[in-house]
């Protein structure tokens, strides 16, 4: 929010500099964002005294004048004013000056006379629309004086983040002034006027008002006025408005958005003529349509709250007019509403319309229903002078009082939870400032307070410590150490596997890459992950970002395609939540994984960037102790509901397994999916779901007795039809073998037209004794003899 | 006398082995003086013909004169051995590189999580956990914030389409704060408890403003008047200074988050010139870190506690903000960029 320094020196009557007030501010109340001097742009303009005026020579429509600008300095301007007469106090712009509208003032010739300056119109001083005369001031004006000061432009702005708990008080100008004035410890009484009761006329010719709907409005005050003057608001008021960077209209619209941004009352002026019988604030009704005073059209909602005559929705309550009820140059009689409605019924009609206006700003915040009195004596005030209206009558509908209500504050908890002594005296003293009562003290113990209703963010005891906290200021509080049992924390294993597991893989090679977590379905389709099973955001930042992953790898291939600029191989991870959606029953799901990307510097002719992945994955698995014999490698056709499957290649990649269920894919990727990244063959990733993972790593470690007696080594070289993969052949070797095969290894492995050879290292051993070479060749003839069975394999000799 | 002779051999074999320069010239030394047929052996041999006295003395001398013999030819056989090198042929150049070994980078994020994390575990936290994908009521209902209240503007959220048969409205996380609410609606006071996590913004990026970013929460509750607005301070000063190594002071301004009364924004004294006013700290002093506050009871309510029984404070602050800082990253960007150049500096 935005605050002029001078009106709110002056309303809060503080003496100090707008910096000490800053200080004070951020210490005690809101953060000040800044405090800018206002960009009014006519910093050469000067007060001048128009001491004779004589038609030009050779020119009809110009005036040669004398004007003095200062001390014993006249000047000889030539003006084009028809309103120009000596003895006028005028504004001068001197040689030099740039004026708001991009104009530079020179020393110019006009028709053969040399004209020293220019005598500003009201617009160009960019204070109105006003061109066909010059703007005259004051004649108490000050010859030479900075004209920018004299109308009380030439002011700094204080930028104060007010935050929504203070929305209902604190926006407005007389709010802030009042904390100011609280924090310079003066009482309340200083600064609050007394409100004189209106004199409403006997017959009290005002529209009849009902309220139908006593939840959504909570107060309506309606002043009637006739035989208003609508003109050009005067120099003050236009210029309040222009500090607060709204643009002057007329007195009557100004008047309003000047009473808003002083009390934070909004304020809406209708077209009495316009009005049919007796306004009614009620809910809209079914297909009720309103045409605003931007001209749209709005289709309202039975939520939202119209303001109505007998015929039709005239206003959307509290959010903004419609066209047609409201002021019109030509407007005699108006209606002037000063109502006040329900903040969550304003806020839900702004946000179903998508209209934030000043008004709805306001109201969604809470205003205070006993404002309006105050507000609406503010308005006959400055309606009868400045528009010459008359007041015919007041309609005042207010259904429910709201009463100051009572907070019971027991004194121990202040200290309590600011762990500081706070004097009982001071506590009383802070709240009186706030403009709280304390009407009771009981028992030294617990007080009883009166919170106005201008506060509504203070309900209970806990609001009103902390209005203590911030009035004696936080820096009071002493940092101390709390006096509590030594406990030591609770693992998180979850978050224990992940430290683990990040860092095994940065051991192992693979940078940490973090991506967003959403995507286009420029991404879903390159990844072949259907549309559906990913949750959607309603409100994305672009189309290209509406999906929610449903894998890690799509954008760690994009990740992997802008790297490839820079390093021609490199390993890289992920670790972060994926989502799903389940097609039917539309269940959201998130999981944890880890995604990786190998590529190499060479292309994967044989699945080497397979194998070199597998090798690093294995590594990962043994360093985290995953017992990895749980985890099979199996086709991942047989996984065909899996949805990651589909980007990987078809037979260079496998789905992990364990015990039928998916853990996690390897694999390099689909040419198809390489194309659409704009990848070459030479990158492998994988996927995981970590708690799979974690649930299969080894609790506790045990050890195994180291072996006694040395193990054999002997080789075996087996040729079978190329079907035959090494883990089914190793499956049945150590089976074959068993109990002397301790160990196989393979270290070979070639294809050769329909057939592959294998070959192997096999260890045989016991731990009781050496083994015999009879004991070894009878095992290892049993391990040829099945093999030879169940594959068709035969040694190779 | 036998002891003579030994000690005689002795001296004859050490100044005769001086004079030794090849290897023939060793073998002959190695065969006379250790040799089965040596003296000295010889002498040994006819050992367990001598009276018991002269054994114990002959007998450890003899083999004591062996062993040093050993020990000497030993010696000269690595010197002769050394000798034979040539050592210009061998010669590497050193300068050369090594033979290459990657290791990865974890992300400056990670990094800074774990050392908060150590910081926080040694202070006695448990480390939380929870999902970034959220319901409105974890988000922003159980933590205060009111239904149609204009605080929910204050985090611009990405709200989830949602199916039209769905009761619940969900979101991504706009704060760690949500993992309060899980936490507490399975535990019971005391505790102290830190969220680490990625949160959402709606909201453009640019340098200085991210969608995703990383936060940090950190609760700690007590029974009414264990854990205080004092307590905070010290923990927070306690952590900063423990983080950054220095004594860091924490100063408290007052603020607004629904789901804390009182609430605070708190700043630290700047890192860089100790609060004497520099260009990072915009000439304050203080750098502003983040929000925090004294949990409000209408929280404690939500989860299910009884109102005033309890008290403690929250606070959260953005590890990504505070990577920025501690690294002088200028763009927030880079944090999510995956630029390995940025990544392998970490």
């Amino acid at each position: 929010m935005y605050y002029p320094y001078h009106l709110i020196k002056e309303l809060s009557g503080t003496k100090k500099t707008k910096e000490q007030l800053a200080h004070l501010l951020l210490k005690h109340s809101f953060e000040v964002e800044g405090i800018e001097k206002f960009p009014h742009g006519i910093d050469g303009v000067i007060i001048g005294h128009v001491l004779s005026v004589k038609q030009h020579p050779d020119a009809d429509k110009l005036h040669v004048t004398e004007i003095e600008v200062g001390k014993k300095d006249v000047r000889t301007i030539v003006c084009g004013a028809p309103n120009i007469v000596e003895g006028q106090k005028v504004a001068v712009a001197l040689p030099g000056t740039d004026l708001p509208g991009g104009v530079h003032i020179t020393t110019a010739k006009l028709r053969g006379i040399e004209s020293d300056g220019m005598v500003c119109s009201a617009k160009e001083l960019g204070l109105g629309d006003d061109h066909t005369g010059i703007l005259v001031l004051d004649e108490t004006a000050p010859v030479g004086a900075s004209f920018a000061k004299f109308i009380g432009i030439d002011d700094s702005i204080i930028e104060a983040k007010v935050l929504p708990d203070r929305g209902s008080d604190a926006i407005a100008y007389l709010g802030f002034a009042r904390e100011i004035s609280a924090l310079d410890r003066h009482t309340p009484h200083l600064i609050e006027k007394k409100v004189k009761p209106l004199r409403i006329p006997a017959y009290n010719r005002s529209p009849k008002v009902v309220i139908e709907d006593k939840k959504a409005c909570l107060r309506y005050l309606g002043l009637s006025f006739t035989n208003i003057t609508i003109e050009e608001s005067p120099l003050w008021l236009k210029v309040h408005l222009i500090l607060a960077g709204l643009r002057p209209i007329n007195n009557i619209v100004d008047i309003t958005n000047y009473l808003m941004l002083l009390t934070g009352q909004p304020l809406h002026a209708f077209d009495t003529d316009m009005l049919a019988g007796a306004i009614t604030v009620r809910k809209a009704k079914k297909n009720e349509k309103l045409t605003l005073l931007s001209g749209e059209v709005k289709k309202l909602s039975l939520d939202d709250l119209v303001i109505a005559d007998t015929k039709k929705a005239l206003a959307l309550a509290g959010v903004m007019g419609g066209k047609g009820s409201g002021m019109s140059e030509t407007t005699k009689n108006i209606f002037l509403e000063i109502a006040t409605f329900d903040a969550s019924t304003i806020r839900r009609t702004k946000n179903r319309h998508n209209l934030s206006t000043d008004a709805s700003f306001r109201y969604e915040r809470g205003l205070d229903p006993n404002l309006p009195p105050s507000v609406a004596s503010e308005a006959v005030k400055l309606v009868t002078t400045l528009a010459h209206g008359k007041l015919m009558g007041m309609r005042d509908i207010y259904p429910t009082v709201m009463k100051p209500w009572k907070v019971l504050l027991t004194v121990d908890r202040v200290e309590k939870m600011l762990g500081t002594k706070v004097p009982l005296f001071e506590v009383v003293q802070y709240l009186a400032l706030l403009g709280l009562t304390v009407k009771k003290v009981v028992d030294q113990k617990v007080l009883e307070v009166i919170v106005p209703t201008r506060r509504p963010d203070l309900r209970d005891e806990w609001d009103l410590i902390e209005e203590i906290g911030r009035m004696r200021g936080y820096d009071t509080v002493p940092a101390t150490p709390p006096l509590l049992p030594l406990t030591p924390g609770t693992k998180n294993p979850a978050k224990t596997f992940e430290r683990e597991a990040k860092s095994t893989l940065a051991h192992i090679g693979f940078d940490e890459i973090m991506t967003y977590s959403f995507y286009g379905e420029k991404e879903a389709i390159a990844t072949s992950l259907p549309i559906d099973i990913h949750p959607k955001l309603a409100n994305p930042l672009t189309p290209d970002q509406k999906l929610l992953r449903v894998s890690i790898l799509p954008l760690m291939l994009r990740k992997t395609k802008e790297n490839l600029r820079s390093f021609p191989s490199f390993d890289m991870f992920e670790w972060g939540s994926v989502f799903s959606k389940q097609v039917k029953s539309h269940i959201l799901e998130e999981k944890k994984t880890v995604g990786l990307i190998s590529v190499m510097s060479k292309k994967s002719d044989d699945g080497e960037a397979f194998f070199a992945l597998k090798g690093k994955v294995m590594a990962f698995l043994g360093s985290l102790h995953i017992e990895s014999d749980q985890i099979t490698f199996e086709d991942k056709k047989s996984f065909s509901l899996f949805s990651l499957g589909q980007m990987f290649h078809e037979t260079r990649s496998a789905v992990l397994s364990v015990a039928g269920k998916p853990v996690g894919i390897i694999g390099e990727f689909h040419p198809k999916t390489l194309k659409a990244f704009g990848l070459e063959n030479r990158l492998a990733g994988a996927e995981f779901f970590v708690d799979e993972l974690a649930l299969l790593q080894k609790k506790d470690i045990l050890f195994t007795p180291i072996q006694k007696f040395p193990y054999a080594v002997r080789d075996i070289s087996l040729t079978c039809p190329k079907q035959v993969t090494v883990s089914a052949l190793e499956k049945l070797i150590l089976k074959a073998g068993a109990p002397l095969l301790k160990h196989i290894e393979l270290f070979d492995i070639y294809k050769q037209g329909e057939e592959k050879s294998f070959a192997f290292h096999l260890s045989f051993g016991a731990e009781d004794k050496t083994l015999s070479s009879d004991e070894m060749d009878a095992s290892f003839d049993q391990i040829v003899a099945s093999a030879s069975k169940q594959f068709s394999a035969r040694m190779r000799l | 006398m036998i002891q003579e002779r030994i000690n005689k051999i002795a001296k004859e074999a050490e100044s005769s082995l001086s004079s030794v320069q090849t290897t023939a010239d060793l073998e002959l030394w190695e065969v006379k003086y250790l040799g089965r047929k040596s003296e000295l052996n010889e002498i040994l041999k006819g050992l367990r013909d001598m009276t018991p006295d002269e054994k114990k003395i002959i007998g450890p001398l003899g083999n004591t004169t062996k062993q040093t013999l050993f020990r000497i030819f030993e010696e000269a056989k690595n010197t002769l051995a050394e000798k034979s090198i040539d050592w210009e042929k061998e010669r590497i150049d050193v300068t050369a590189p090594g033979t290459l070994h990657t290791f990865g980078h974890l992300h400056p994020i990670t990094l800074l999580e774990n050392e908060v994390q150590d910081i926080f575990s040694s202070m006695g936290f448990t480390i939380a956990d929870g999902p970034e994908l959220e319901t409105e009521h974890n988000n922003f209902d159980a933590l205060n914030f009111p239904a149609d209240h204009p605080a929910r503007d204050m985090q611009d959220t990405f709200w989830l389409e949602e199916d039209k048969k769905s009761k619940e409205h969900h979101l991504l996380r706009t704060q760690t704060s949500t993992v309060q609410v899980r936490f507490m609606e399975a535990n019971k006071p005391p505790f102290r408890v830190i969220v680490p996590g990625k949160v959402f913004r709606n909201e453009a990026t640019d340098a200085s403003h991210e969608f995703a970013f990383h936060q940090f929460e950190c609760l700690m509750v007590g029974n009414e008047g264990e854990v205080t607005v004092a307590t905070f301070k010290y923990v927070a000063e306690t952590f900063f200074s423990q983080f950054f190594g220095k004594h860091v002071d924490v100063r408290l301004r007052p603020s607004f988050f629904p789901f804390t009364e009182p609430s605070f924004e708190f700043d630290i004294s700047c890192i860089i010139c100790d609060g004497k006013g520099c260009s990072a700290c915009k000439q304050t002093g203080w750098l502003e870190i983040g929000g925090a506050g004294m949990v409000n009871q209408k929280v404690f309510e939500a989860v299910g506690y009884k109102r005033g029984k309890y008290q403690g404070f929250a606070w959260g602050f953005g590890l990504t903000r505070l990577a920025m800082m501690k690294y002088k990253i200028a763009d927030i960007r880079l944090l999510m960029s995956s630029d390995l150049r940025f990544i392998r500096q970490f």
